[in-house]
This record gives structure tokens, sequence and C-alpha cells, in this order.
């Protein structure tokens, strides 16, 4: 399950970066080389100037992959602290610190159908998911879920608005709801291989909507520093024979089959405070 | 693995009698056993590689959060997460060995007979040193009361120091005390052959949805670059009060970092925290202070040393 360190250090830099959406910022970057990456994977991202002058903020942010092409790296993240501000100030030509494509991604198989379940900020990797799904030729759902209308990503509109089924929590788009409700309403949905990655309280969620035959994979998140497993700072209890131990979601996630996670009494990952699993938003604060 | 080259400055540095082909040492859970961050990071980038603290029994570590950010720095609360002293005997030093790196390992137990059991064990393996570890602060029962306690210092030191022969027995101090050089007397008086200074400073946050700590033990251990001018501070007035070596540790850069704590009076020195914001850094800070040395006219360190005092 631990991924091989196969992860580069190297340069970036800004082609684009701007506001998508009330919620999120669309980061595009040219790199020095290509390295293949797979929905699911993140990067460590930071902006150079504050290696080189500053040293603050720290640490580089994880935000998952969106897209992956040629020298070409995108990404979307919200801003939610000092280090995503940073990134949001970005201009064209600007430098990056990047390390990765770090962790261990998706599945991606036919069998059981592909049920992609994202909310909010963890909508980007199933959007590459996705799409890389679609390019294998393999048919799947899209089920994303947003606070309100205005914080839907235009370009998500403009490209995959027949795909995508909308959920926003105040009903100003789609179904009036949060995912969980609404896929809790299908009596009939054959089994799916469910992957999802959203709030900590969505996934645990869905959880409860196994069905036979269903397959759950989840991305998670805690606060992350070094991203290569050596800090033990992402912990997730996961099952290790009659007994659990902490795995770091860095190296052996961020995505898990559901079956090999903890659910002692003792930590509750997906609903401590603090501790919601949203891929694609910078957690180190 | 020698970084010496033609024409380069020679890095190497001694501490005590422990030769080190370099002053930068990995820092004890920073670099988990020595290969999790190969090849991003190999270990024989290092001078000295010092292992994740070990605890006579495997621990699972604290829940989760363990970390947050503050300015320029890092609060942890890991617990001493570890996998025991038997498979570290059995998998980690032998992984080690075959890549010919005998490890600086950091130990830590619950009283001085479990200290000295663990450095018994140990003194039949193939590490270059042990690094005591009586001041990590996340922990209630293992290790937090003794690094405050100058006479308990005393009766672990000598204890370990009876156990083990085979290398150098280093002591890590916390700077969570009143006077640290009152902690690095206490540890030359066991018998310590080096102090290391220093370990993470008390901190904590407080997350404003609950009014409270986000950390289960409430507490953290702060460090990263925002710590550095205490470190500084205390290598240079540990230095003048002990005769044994000095290593530096905390918030460590760049060259210019190192070349400071050099300065103060440290032999060799310890990076961690900035390994997490990037891994490729420890073989920069070299590269930069061989430059550093080669633009000064310096052929070695020592010669530094000799210029400065």
């Amino acid at each position: 399950m631990r991924a091989s360190l196969t992860a580069n250090y190297r340069r970036g830099r800004v082609i684009s970066c701007q506001p998508d959406g009330d919620l999120y910022f669309d980061l595009e970057l040219s790199v020095e080389q290509e390295t293949p990456a797979q929905p699911g994977q993140f990067y460590l991202v930071a902006a150079e100037e504050s290696l080189d002058e500053s040293l603050d903020p720290l640490l580089k942010r994880p935000l998952s992959i969106l897209t992956s092409t040629n020298d070409r790296l995108g990404f979307l993240f919200k801003v939610v602290g000092r280090g995503t501000r940073a990134l949001a100030r970005l201009d064209e030509g600007d430098g990056l610190d990047l390390l990765g494509p770090l962790g261990n991604p998706f599945t991606i198989d036919a069998e059981p159908q592909p049920l992609l379940v994202g909310g909010g900020v963890g909508v980007p990797p199933l959007i590459f998911l996705s799409q890389q799904l679609s390019a294998a030729g393999i048919a799947h759902r899209v089920v994303f879920a947003f606070g309100t209308a205005g914080d839907i990503p235009k370009w998500l509109l403009q490209g995959m608005e027949n795909k995508v089924e909308i959920c926003t929590l105040d009903g100003t788009c789609g179904f009036h709801g949060n995912p969980v409700d609404y896929l809790a309403a299908e009596q009939d949905r054959a089994p799916a291989r469910i992957q999802a990655c959203g709030p900590g309280g969505m996934l645990a969620a869905l959880r409860g909507l196994r069905k036979p035959g269903d397959e759950i994979e989840l991305s998670l998140e805690e606060h992350m520093a070094c991203g290569v497993g050596i800090c033990r700072g992402c912990a997730v209890p996961v099952k290790d024979g009659d007994d659990w131990r902490y795995a770091t979601i860095c190296r052996e996630g961020p995505v898990f089959p559901d079956d090999v996670l903890h659910h002692g009494e003792l930590e509750a990952p997906l609903t401590g405070p603090g501790s919601a699993c949203r891929c694609g938003e910078e957690n180190n604060e | 693995m020698s970084r010496i080259r033609a024409g380069q400055p020679d890095l190497s540095v001694e501490v005590g009698s422990l030769q080190l082909t370099n002053p930068l040492c990995s820092a004890s859970g920073c670099f988990g056993y020595g290969l999790d961050c190969d090849p991003l990071l190999p270990p024989e980038v290092f001078g000295g590689v010092v292992t994740k603290t070990v605890t006579p029994q495997p621990r699972k570590g604290n829940p989760v959060p363990r970390l947050r950010e503050t300015s320029s720095g890092l609060l942890n609360s890991i617990g001493l997460e570890n996998c025991g002293l038997s498979p570290f005997i059995l998998e980690k030093i032998p992984a080690l060995a075959a890549r010919g790196i005998k490890p600086i390992v950091s130990i830590s137990a619950g009283d001085p007979q479990g200290f000295a059991d663990m450095a018994s064990a140990l003194n039949r393996e193939p590490v270059a040193a042990l690094e005591l570890n009586l001041s990590c602060p996340n922990v209630a029962s293992a290790g937090a009361n003794f690094a405050t306690d100058p006479g308990a210092v005393v009766e672990i030191v000598a204890a370990v120091k009876g156990a083990f022969t085979a290398g150098p027995v280093w002591v890590k101090l916390t700077p969570n005390v009143t006077d640290i050089t009152a902690i690095a007397a206490a540890a030359a008086a066991g018998g310590a052959d080096a102090v290391c200074a220093i370990n993470t400073l008390l901190g904590m946050d407080i997350d404003l949805t609950t009014g409270r700590s986000p950390f289960a033990r409430t507490t953290a251990g702060l460090s990263g670059p925002a710590i550095m001018p205490v470190a500084l501070a205390a290598v240079y007035r540990i230095s003048r009060s002990v005769e044994i070596p000095v290593v530096g540790i905390g918030g460590i850069a760049s060259a210019e970092d190192v070349l400071k704590f050099l300065a103060a009076g440290a032999s060799a020195v310890q990076v961690g925290t900035i390994v997490f914001r990037d891994p490729t850094l420890p073989a920069r800070i070299l590269d930069e202070l061989a430059a550093w040395l080669t633009e000064r006219g310096c052929d070695s360190i020592s010669e530094l040393e000799t210029a400065w005092r």
C-alpha cells in the first residue's frame, strides 16, 4: 500500500492563477519536466520566495492534482489560510517549489461502475478521475456538492454539465441538499465503486449508504508537513491484523479502501474537530 | 559516504571521538529510521544519521491533529510513535548497515534501568553513538520529567554509560528549563560525551471554534526557523560552561545558519523541520557551505574555526 517514493523536487512557473467561482482559485503551471500523475495524487506546493527569503509560510501546501499533461500542471484550491492566500496572490511567471506527484491514486476500473462523490474542495481530484475514466471508456456517474451555486467553478459548468449531477446545500442549483441524501433516495442503485473526496462528515455518512457489492475508496486529508511519511503528522488509524496502527495519509494514502481504515472507538478520523478530509484544500493552518 | 572532492574544502568535523564526514546530521524524528525518504534524501548526504527515537516497546503515537504550522515554525505532537526496540534492531539497523551507515540512535525509556537495558542491547549492534531523548515534551510517561531534573539526568547518563561502550553517548537537552547550562553540567557529570541543544520549545495553539488547544495533550513542541535564536543562545552558553562538545539544533535552514552555530560553539549541527519543507535542502546546504569556505580561502571547517577564534 505504501507508495514508492518516485516524487521529484522541481520548480514551476505560473501560467495563470485566477478566481474560478466564489470558492476556488484555478492555478495552472508549467513545470521543468513531465511526470505522469494519476487522479488522487497530490503535490506539495509553495511560492518560491518564501524559502529564499522569509521562511514564512514555512511548509508547502498539499494540493490535489486537477490536470497533469505534458509539461503542464493544474490545481484548483480554496483560500483557507496564509499558505493558500500566498498562492492566490501569484502572478504569471512567478516561481513555485513543487514536490510530487505524491501518494496513491484512485482505482481506475469499470467494475463495479464508478460513482464519484465530491464535496466542496474535494471536487478537483474527482474531475481528474472522471476525465481519466472517460478516456478509458469507462462509464461512470459524477455527483458533486457545493454550498451554493456561486461556488461552482465556471469551467466545470462549461465542460462537464451534461455529466455532473449537482447538489447544493441551499438549493440554488440541482438537488437541494447534500449528496448523501441525494444518493440515499435511490432504492435500486446498482453496486458501485464509490470514490469520494470531501468533508469528513460526508465521507462518514457515505459509508452508511454501502450496499452489497459496493466498494468504497475515500481520499483523506490531515495536517501535513513533509508529504513523504517521515514527519508522521498526517496519521490515520488503519487495521493491522487484530490490532490497528497509524498510517500516514501522505505516503499510504491519500486514497484508502474503506475496508483498511480502522473505525474503532478510540479515534474518529473522519469526524473529529479539525480533521475534515478535504483534498485540494491547504491544511496547515 | 564522503562528500570530499578534489579541490573542494574538507567538511569533516569531530564531535569528541566521533568523526563525521560533514557537520550536518539529521535530527531525531525528522528523518524516520534513515531510509524512509530515500532516494529523495539519501542518508549518505548526512555526516551523521540520527534515527527517530525508539522506546523499549512500540508506541502508536498521539491522535490527530499532530501538527500546526506557526509563523516560520511548526508545532508537533506526534507522541514518540515508533516501532519499538526489537524491530529497530532486527530491521532498521541492518537496512542501514547494508548501506554502510552506522546510525546515531535516539532512545527514550521510562526509567534509568529502561535506558540502560536499551543501551545494553544496542551495544552489540553497528551503531555510531546513542542520543538520549530525555526531553520530548509530548509524552506524559516517557522522558517528560527527566530532562528538567539534574539529578535524574546524572543517574540516567551514568546508567547508559555503564551499559554502552560501542561509541559516544550524546544527551539531547530541552530548552524548557530555567538554566539549560545546569542540565548540560549534569549530563557531563553523568559521563556524557556530548550534549545536543535544543529539543523543541513548549508551545500550544488555540482552536477558536472550540476555545481549546487542538492537541489531545494540550501542549506541543515548537521547532523550525522561529526557534533558531533561542537555540543559538543555548549553544553559546552551554559551550562556554561545559568541556564536552555541543551539537547545535534548532531551525537550521541554510549554510549561513550552520556557520552561525559553529561560530557559537557547536561542533556539528542537526537539521530537522526544514527537511519537511524541502528534502533536497541538506545537500544544497553542504554545497553552499563548501562554496562559502572556498570564497574565504578556507580548506576545511577546522581552519574556519581557527580563523574565528
